[in-house]
């Protein structure tokens, strides 16, 4: 140790420690310049690492949500009561549920619809939390290896949770849409108006840019619009709501706080229309007018005309 | 053999990384992904406060820019910023820490709250100067608050059940 040493030791140790700084100075803007390299580092080094402790994380993890279930024994009777109202007010949902299939199914089978193929998904378990107040994401056991791409949108059984932004070999990183730096175009359904749905690090993400608000409602139901190609149009996000601070916000359809298995959408871009001017071909420079028929028509409309003239003789 | 003194040191500075890592694995824990909480206080920088005003031996500096650049990397924060903010921390208290360590816990703890805020503000700065994004001011001054209420919990925790107390140590290398 430097204190025991002799005198030259306590500058040796204050220039080796300023190195030292001055190298994690340069690690930051090395990760400040080349940020996506960077990134790639850092999903490679998570997935190295991360996976090979779930032996811990995973009994660690289950005992604590047993204790919260044991908790949630003395909330017994109030839940009691709660789960029969719910399960009155389910009671007319179900018969209005039934109709709508009917009726949807009508409307299908009218329309010869078929649900697009292209939608599979492939199913994660989370493994880690962000860790921080600060970002809101998890950690799927799923990467690189299953075909996850980056911005791939991710779900759990009722609605988007986020989208994928860091694949490693076998984890892929999903920010969710709470974290401060998540956008999402999303579309406000009976008024069909566009949003942006922010993310502020709260439980509510906001709504921005959006039209008239004064045509919005807190209920309207808010799903993906699909608007930059990458996410697939439909997928249910949530509700408006209108916040205390005045901002339109949404409530998540997700059952955030309990994300366990989540859903990665394989979605493939959809085609883009460039170039609209190949949608009608010019016609050709050396003739202007109406095109000339192809020749095989006008041979077999001279067939018939003399057909025709044939007929007349008779 | 083994020289005893270097043999606690060894032992002193092991426990200090199991912990460090114990800390940092406790907040990856999948306890309730998604929910938005109250932003905790930072026990892993209570933790290496604590231990660099203690046993500044059993902490070189090098372990802790390695223990902040992994949790800089686990935690999706800035890669290497907060691990050289951490180590001009440290070493500041480091340099300090013969002084401190006549004065009441008091002092202490104020002058810990002094240079963690000053940690704060440098980090809020750098953020702002390469235009990254900055986290809530608000959470952040929760999570401020929440790590220096955190920290005479830590130093007792660490002086009763890690025999880290206070002004042992000084009696230690005084009389070597």
């Amino acid at each position: 140790m430097a204190r025991k040493g002799p005198d030259y030791a306590a500058p040796v140790r204050r220039i080796l420690v300023s190195l030292l700084v001055l190298v994690l100075l340069a690690v930051f803007l090395f990760w400040q310049i080349d940020s996506p390299r960077a990134e790639r580092m850092r999903a490679a080094f998570i997935d190295r690492f991360v996976p090979s402790f779930d032996w811990v994380m995973a009994p660690v993890t289950k005992l604590s949500r047993m204790v919260s279930g044991f908790q949630s024994y003395a909330r017994l009777y109030e839940q009691n009561q709660e789960l029969r109202r719910e399960l009155q007010k389910m009671a007319a949902w179900k018969e209005a549920a039934v109709q709508l299939e009917q009726e949807n199914a009508k409307l299908l089978a009218q329309n010869n619809v078929r649900i697009d193929p292209a939608l599979t998904s492939v199913s994660g378990v989370v493994l880690t939390d962000s860790g921080t107040a600060f970002r809101q994401s998890v950690l799927l056991n799923v990467g690189a290896r299953d075909g996850i791409l980056d911005g791939w949108a991710t779900m759990d059984g009722l609605g988007l949770v986020g989208r994928i932004s860091g694949v490693g070999q076998t984890t892929s990183r999903v920010m969710l849409l709470t974290d401060p730096s998540s956008r999402i175009p999303v579309t406000i359904l009976p008024s069909g108006q566009h949003a942006l749905l922010t993310g502020d690090n709260t439980a509510l993400p906001a709504l921005d840019f959006i039209e008239s608000p004064e045509n919005l409602r807190p209920g309207d139901r808010v799903i993906s619009s699909g608007d930059g190609g990458v996410f697939p149009p439909g997928l249910p996000v949530g509700q408006v709501a209108l916040a205390s601070d005045g901002r339109l916000r949404v409530r998540l359809a997700a059952d955030y706080g309990r994300l366990e298995f989540l859903r990665v959408l394989r979605s493939h871009p959809a085609e883009q229309l460039s170039d609209t001017g190949l949608l009608i071909p010019p016609p050709p420079a050396d003739f202007i007018g109406p095109p000339l028929p192809p020749l095989a028509d006008m041979q077999a409309a001279g067939e018939n005309s003399e057909a025709a003239a044939g007929a007349g003789d008779d | 053999m083994i020289d005893p003194a270097r043999r606690r040191r060894f032992l002193g500075q092991a426990l200090f990384v199991a912990l460090f890592l114990a800390i940092l694995f406790w907040r990856l824990l999948p306890l309730a992904p998604g929910r938005i909480g109250w932003p905790g206080p930072d026990l892993a920088l209570c933790l290496v406060l604590v231990w660099v005003l203690r046993r500044p031996e059993q902490v070189p500096v090098a372990t802790i820019a390695a223990l902040f650049l992994i949790e800089d990397i686990l935690l999706m924060r800035p890669i290497g910023l907060g691990a050289a903010l951490a180590v001009i921390v440290t070493e500041a208290a480091r340099k300090r820490e013969p002084h401190w360590r006549e004065l009441p816990f008091m002092v202490e703890w104020l002058r810990v709250a002094t240079l963690l805020a000053l940690m704060m503000v440098a980090n809020r700065v750098l953020l702002a100067v390469f235009f990254l994004p900055l986290p809530p001011f608000g959470q952040v001054i929760l999570q401020f608050i929440a790590t220096i209420a955190a920290y005479p919990l830590v130093a007792g925790l660490a002086g009763w059940a890690l025999g880290l107390p206070r002004g042992r140590a000084e009696r230690d290398t005084r009389h070597r």
